[in-house]
């Protein structure tokens, strides 16, 4: 099958630390790719290189390739902005917008892109709630502000507001590592649920989640993409000893 | 050590305890009295005087009775008015610059110079909007004393976004781009009106520190006897003209004096308590 | 819990775990191997029967005692979510500890058949059973090496050995049943014959599924069932 998603030779800086090096992989549709590695092997730099975030902070740079449905989003001349329109990300810390409706926030991307239509607004919202399994529980509070809200249904608004714009693609860095145990489990079933709508890209350090929840996984130690292959392969027989020895947690 | 050492101890560091907190109580105490003791002089050498034709009369010679400061107030507001068109968008857009952008050597100038304008004796500030304005003009004006209060309202309002602006965490905004949203809309549409509130009173404090200043509108509005017609003849200001009669030997004129600085307390004491309240009710939600 | 090393600074992971589970299968699987040896001696003629079968009796309680323990160390392990390597140590052990287990269970039967036998059992027949028996012993010792150092290779021959018990086994069968067919009042002999034949031929079944085991833990290749049985 087609990936999706694929990177080529890419490669990330920080000024002149070189944090993702020539890294190679794919993403088919569908699916759930997990990312992990120990901390700074630069699995989020991968990620933030994917919709163009990265370079939002000075003095950070990208070399390489990554296509996105068959187009290179760092060709010259691609509006970094379109390409975050195709490709929604969910963050570690539940961020909704401090000053916003639990509505607002979900249509948010809408709104400020131009969409005014009330209706349009008010079945968007609907649709992408109940797709983060969120309605049921807001449907009769949605002019609430969003800081009523608990961590984890905080983060599932996150989720709705980023697939209310419909991306094909959906980053997720960390998502469940600032959230109890019954929130973890509630979000990594709706991941799972999500894969039918969108291709999924999830950072995570916790191991069993990456074996729970993802088709494909990658590792990554000190910016190098080791291993990259079915999920069930690299937690039952990786073939590179790195991956082995992080994977048994003999890592140190 | 012994349970009876122990307690004696504890006993010890109670008592210290205790009296450290007198002192504290006692030197906020203090603190507030010299306050209070102006308000309450300030009130009592007013509220004798104080009616309504202050509000809307002009000034009589001295020896006809009744008569007020109405042009006063009047022009304290238009002043005023001009200081925040012109002052509060460019302090805004000071603080959006710095705190969105703050981390290059030009941003590092601008916040410099940002700094030394609000530690410039306001006087100066009025001799540069004098040698600036007034000057080429050839008169005193409304526009030149509006726009010296802006050149002190500006600082004030730029350094306040900027700071309240950077409480917004990195987080919040980089959500606003994975939206595909631009830069500016996530600045403006996303961070400033999250902060609105807070923002706003910053404007308002600085407002509310305009509002006193004297200096520079002796450069610049100097003063009118009248209503002033235009915004390019001098205006009349409260600070300027509780000034001049306070110095006057007139007993009439130093009674109006007392009403027009009670009015000035009032108001500037008005603007903080609106501030403080809005803040606690309203942003605690 | 993955462990830490606090002295070295090393991250252990499950390895403490894992290893003191390989010593106690370990431990067990000598047991084992000294009961199906015995099992055998008692084909060689001596009159020494009564100690060995009493010993492949007390053998057997230790073996069935250390079963559980070792399925029970192995579900604790397993609740600690290992992976990769250790995944496959921990479902090997479990295996193993099952076949060790059973191949006990066979000596046992090895020794009860042989009462019955009453000493009716002439010299030619005792011979074929006591090569079958030098056969399993070769191939238990390997099997367990193997499984304490995980040599392949030395797995892969036991796998080998495992046809010329078979074909001793079917040897064994013929003689049985034309023994039978000749003197139709030996047939309570000929047939504990069979059976004893065929105690060996499951030992050494069990000593190639452990094999199996072995290769699978150590090169992640499930090598089962391949070959035409």
């Amino acid at each position: 099958m087609k990936a999706i998603l694929k990177t080529e030779r890419l490669n990330a800086f920080f000024e002149s630390f070189h944090a993702v090096r020539d890294v190679n992989l794919e993403v088919t549709p569908n699916s759930v790719y997990a990312l992990i590695g120990p901390s700074g092997c630069g699995k989020s730099t991968l990620l933030r290189t994917m919709n163009r975030l990265h370079e939002e902070t000075a003095g950070a740079s990208v070399q390489g390739k990554v296509i996105l449905e068959g187009k290179n989003i760092y060709d010259a001349g691609v509006d970094p902005v379109a390409i975050r329109r195709r490709i929604g990300m969910v963050f570690q810390k539940p961020n909704p917008f401090p000053s916003m409706s639990i509505f607002d926030n979900t249509i948010v991307g809408l709104k400020l892109a131009g969409i005014r239509k009330l209706s349009l607004l008010n079945e968007v919202a609907e649709r992408s709630l109940k797709r983060s399994a969120l309605w049921d529980e807001v449907k009769d509070k949605l002019k609430e502000p969003s800081t009523s809200l608990s961590g984890g249904q905080q983060q599932r608004l996150c989720i709705a507001r980023a697939l209310a714009i419909e991306p094909p693609v959906l980053l997720m860095d960390e998502p469940t590592s600032a959230l109890d145990p019954i929130s973890t489990a509630r979000i990594e079933e709706l991941v799972t649920e999500l894969k039918k709508l969108v291709t999924v890209v999830i950072v995570t350090h916790n191991m069993q989640q990456a074996s729970r929840i993802s088709d494909s996984t990658g590792f990554m130690y000190l910016g190098e993409l080791v291993e990259s292959d079915k999920t069930s392969k690299i937690f039952t027989n990786p073939h590179d000893e790195r991956t082995e020895r992080y994977v048994t947690g003999r890592y140190g | 050590m012994s349970v009876i050492q122990l307690n004696l101890r504890d006993r010890r560091r109670k008592i210290i305890d205790r009296l450290m907190l007198l002192l504290l109580v006692m030197s906020a105490f203090f603190a507030v009295i010299p306050l209070l003791f102006v308000f309450y002089y300030v009130m009592s050498k007013a509220l004798p005087h104080i009616n309504l034709e202050f509000f809307y009369q002009l000034p009589v010679p001295v020896g006809e009775s009744g008569g007020g400061m109405g042009n006063a107030v009047m022009g304290t507001m238009k002043l005023l008015g001009i200081a925040s068109i012109v002052g509060i968008p460019w302090g805004i857009f000071i603080g959006i610059y710095l705190s969105e952008y703050g981390k290059s050597k030009t941003a590092n100038a601008v916040r410099f110079f940002t700094d030394l304008f609000t530690s410039v004796p306001s006087i100066i500030i009025g001799l540069f909007v004098y040698g600036l304005i007034v000057k080429p003009m050839g008169s005193f004006s409304g526009i030149a004393g509006g726009l010296s209060l802006a050149v002190i309202m500006i600082p004030i309002i730029g350094r306040s976004t900027e700071e309240i602006l950077k409480l917004t965490p990195i987080h919040i905004r980089e959500a606003g781009l994975a939206l595909g949203l631009s830069r500016r809309k996530v600045i403006i549409q996303i961070v400033l009106r999250g902060s609105a509130s807070a923002v706003f009173t910053g404007v308002l404090l600085a407002i509310a520190r305009a509002s006193g200043e004297t200096a520079p509108l002796l450069f610049t509005a100097l003063n009118n006897s009248f209503w002033s017609n235009s915004l390019l003849e001098p205006m009349a200001s409260l600070p300027v003209q509780i000034f001049t009669y306070a110095v006057s030997p007139f007993e009439e004129w130093q009674n109006q004096a007392w009403v027009g600085a009670f009015v000035l307390v009032f108001f500037v004491f008005g603007v903080n308590l609106l501030v403080r309240i809005w803040f606690n009710f309203g942003v605690k939600r | 819990m993955s462990q830490v090393d606090m002295v070295n600074k090393e991250f252990l992971g499950l390895g403490p775990e894992v290893s003191g589970l390989k010593k106690k299968l370990l431990e067990t699987a000598g047991l084992v191997e000294k009961s199906v040896r015995l099992s055998g001696d008692l084909f060689l003629g001596k009159s020494v029967s009564e100690g060995l079968i009493k010993e492949i009796f007390q053998i057997e309680a230790l073996v069935n005692s250390a079963h559980k323990d070792i399925d029970q160390e192995c579900m604790r392990i397993l609740a600690m979510a290992p992976v990769a390597s250790d995944l496959r140590k921990i479902m090997a052990a479990l295996k193993v500890n099952g076949d060790l287990e059973r191949i006990s269970d066979q000596s046992v039967n090895v020794a009860q058949n042989y009462d019955k036998l009453d000493g009716h059992m002439n010299a030619s027949q005792a011979f074929q059973i006591r090569k079958m028996s030098e056969i399993t012993n070769l191939m238990i010792c390997s099997a367990l090496d193997a499984l304490g150092s995980g040599d392949v290779d030395k797995a892969k021959k036991v796998i080998e050995m495992d046809d010329s018990l078979d074909t001793l086994n079917s040897q064994a069968f013929r003689n049985a049943i034309d023994g039978i067919k000749e003197d139709s009042s030996q047939a309570e002999l000929g047939i504990t014959l069979i059976l004893i034949a065929r105690n060996f031929e499951r030992i050494g079944d069990h000593a190639t599924n452990i094999s199996e085991e072995v290769i699978f833990t150590t090169t992640g290749e499930d090598i089962r069932h391949a070959g035409g049985n």
